[in-house]
């Protein structure tokens, strides 16, 4: 816990101190990193204090380069859960899907104004939810009898 | 697929990082809350695969230490489940007797990382061909959680074939489950009247067999007793508001009561109107005088309101479901350490006790709030009363066998 404290500490600050420099934006991607860590410690979940807190140093080091955010957010990923297979054998579909994402993001969204963009990335989202709604829905169909 | 609160505090940040940032025009802001939704979907579409493995591969095998039993019997279940677990996600198997049975003792939760099978006992409550409602499976990775029910076919077996306990329970009109007419008039060697007869199955008492009719039918028949000569029934008439039930109740308990008092040399009765005391008969041997007293019962109105009223059962399950230093806990203790036992229920120990009866007969329409339908069921309990449940067909969804303490449960 404590390895955390520390850390969260240096990502805010550090992205604080940057985008404070450069960007009014500031002002809400922090209450953001704040809110993240009154809900972390309400469900006594510490991954999501690592996530939050990491946001502001993604966004901030994205004004070096977009693509220091891309390894920025995949380390805090990594950092909050260890996942070991969020790029695997076992799942490269899914491995397809953070890569592919992560140059379109890169490489396409920066073309558009920044408004357009976080439409265009919201209903993208929305959209990709509900796809796996029903792909899940789907599959619990075949295993849920007549009686339900 | 429900999100646990890490990928919600995710989908929160990415969200209002992308909105933020495109509304004040910062495209960095915009891309580190597109990579963070792009991981989340990311992890949704893992968990989906993890979930479809799990669906793909499992299959389950219940056996039953008998597949005939006696209602009330206890029947042991052994479920062996066979699954392919994921990486990096917990899955629990959990069967689901459904509501023919009745857990006992032991939690049908099975760990397939550390056991392939799992046996616990339940109690057959439903007559007849009862089937199991099926098994669920619960997977947890840090991300996302679902429960997935499984009620195929395959899923559902054994069936298993409850005969009746020879309920002491009188039911007028009440025929022969088995197609034979009631035979309320003819006792049997040991006194007992005799409710019906039926084929002889294995289990079955070879005393009861009735070699008469054994050569009649040419098969194996037994006798099938009704009620003990010289029961009390306690019959507790729960008034309702509606006049149309409120008949058909009185009704029915008019005829509970004279084919009480055909079998039995006296009966209780107990009239309530929700948390009220209307009227109280006890050991009464005169048929005429409980009619008249059922009716002249008039509709009082409901003074007293419990107000889904939590009984020490439920406050103790809520206790045990909240974190350990929740001051819920310590409330919740305050509560059932001051409160003490509601009027009403003391009220129907003191009439329970005054009386010679050995089970109680509750007619209700579970109408309103039926807080005092548990008062009624936990008073007679606390005096070693078996409870019998008769309520309309219409309001049979509003009970629930594990929360209330009845030994049976019929309709009207």
């Amino acid at each position: 816990m404590q390895i955390y404290t520390v850390l969260q500490w240096i990502f805010l600050g550090f992205s604080g101190a940057v985008l404070l420099a450069y960007d009014p934006v500031l002002f809400i991607v922090w209450p953001i990193a704040l809110f993240g860590m009154v809900y972390a410690r309400r469900v006594r979940d510490d991954p999501i204090i690592i996530l939050c807190s990491g946001v502001p140093a993604a966004v901030a080091v994205g004004y070096a380069s977009l693509v220091f955010s891309v390894i920025a957010i995949a380390i805090l990923f990594v950092l909050a859960t260890g996942s070991p297979d969020l790029i695997s054998r076992k799942h490269i579909a899914s491995a397809v899907l953070p890569v592919v994402g992560s140059l379109l993001v890169v490489g396409a969204l920066p073309l558009v104004h920044p408004f357009t963009a976080s439409l265009l990335v919201l209903s993208a989202f929305a959209a990709g939810a509900v796809v796996l709604y029903l792909m899940a829905y789907s599959v619990r169909r075949s295993v849920r009898g007549d009686q339900l | 697929m429900l999100p646990t609160p890490l990928s919600r505090g995710i989908g929160a940040a990415g969200i209002l990082t992308v909105a933020v940032g495109g509304a004040m025009g910062s495209m960095p802001a915009v891309v580190a809350g597109s990579l963070l939704l792009i991981f989340l979907l990311t992890r949704g579409h893992i968990f989906s695969s993890k979930e479809k493995q799990v669906i793909k591969s499992f299959s389950c095998e219940r056996t039953c230490d008998n597949s005939i039993v006696r209602q009330y019997s206890m029947i042991t279940v052994t479920l062996a489940a066979h699954l392919d677990l994921p990486d990096g996600c917990s899955v629990t198997v959990r069967d689901m007797p459904g509501p023919g049975f009745e857990h006992v003792f032991e939690d049908p939760t099975l760990d397939p990382a550390y056991a392939s099978e799992i046996t616990y006992r339940i109690r057959a409550i439903a007559r007849g061909a009862v089937v199991f409602h099926g098994v669920s499976i619960e997977l947890t990775d840090p991300f996302f959680t679902s429960t997935v029910l499984f009620s195929r076919d395959q899923d559902r077996t054994p069936t298993i074939n409850v005969q009746p306990a020879g309920s002491k329970v009188v039911s007028p009109g009440d025929s022969g489950i088995y197609g034979q007419k009631d035979s309320r008039m003819e006792i049997s060697p040991t006194g007992s009247l005799i409710r019906s007869y039926r084929e002889y199955i294995s289990g079955d008492s070879l005393r009861q067999i009735d070699w008469k009719m054994t050569a009649r039918a040419d098969r194996l028949m037994i006798r099938e007793t009704f009620a003990q000569r010289g029961e009390v029934p306690v019959i507790v008439l729960d008034i309702p508001q509606d006049a149309s039930i409120r008949d058909m109740l009185i009704g029915y308990a008019t005829g509970t009561v004279e084919a009480s008092l055909r079998i039995s040399h006296a009966v209780s009765l107990l009239a309530v109107s929700g948390g009220d005391v209307v009227r109280f008969l006890p050991d009464e041997r005169q048929a005429s005088r409980v009619l008249a007293a059922i009716r002249d019962l008039s509709l009082p109105s409901r003074k007293t309101h419990f107000y889904r009223y939590a009984s020490d059962a439920d406050i103790l399950r809520t206790t045990t479901s909240t974190l350990p230093e929740s001051p819920l806990r310590t409330w919740y203790g305050a509560v059932l350490e001051k409160r003490g036992l509601p009027a009403f229920e003391a009220e129907c120990v003191r009439a329970f006790s005054k009386t010679r009866g050995t089970s109680v007969i509750l007619l209700s329409a579970l109408s309103g709030d039926i807080s005092h339908i548990g008062m009624i069921g936990r008073a007679a309990k606390r005096m070693g009363l078996a409870v019998h449940l008769r309520m309309p067909t219409q309001y049979s969804s509003r009970i629930y066998q594990q929360v209330y303490p009845f030994d049976s449960v019929g309709v009207i």
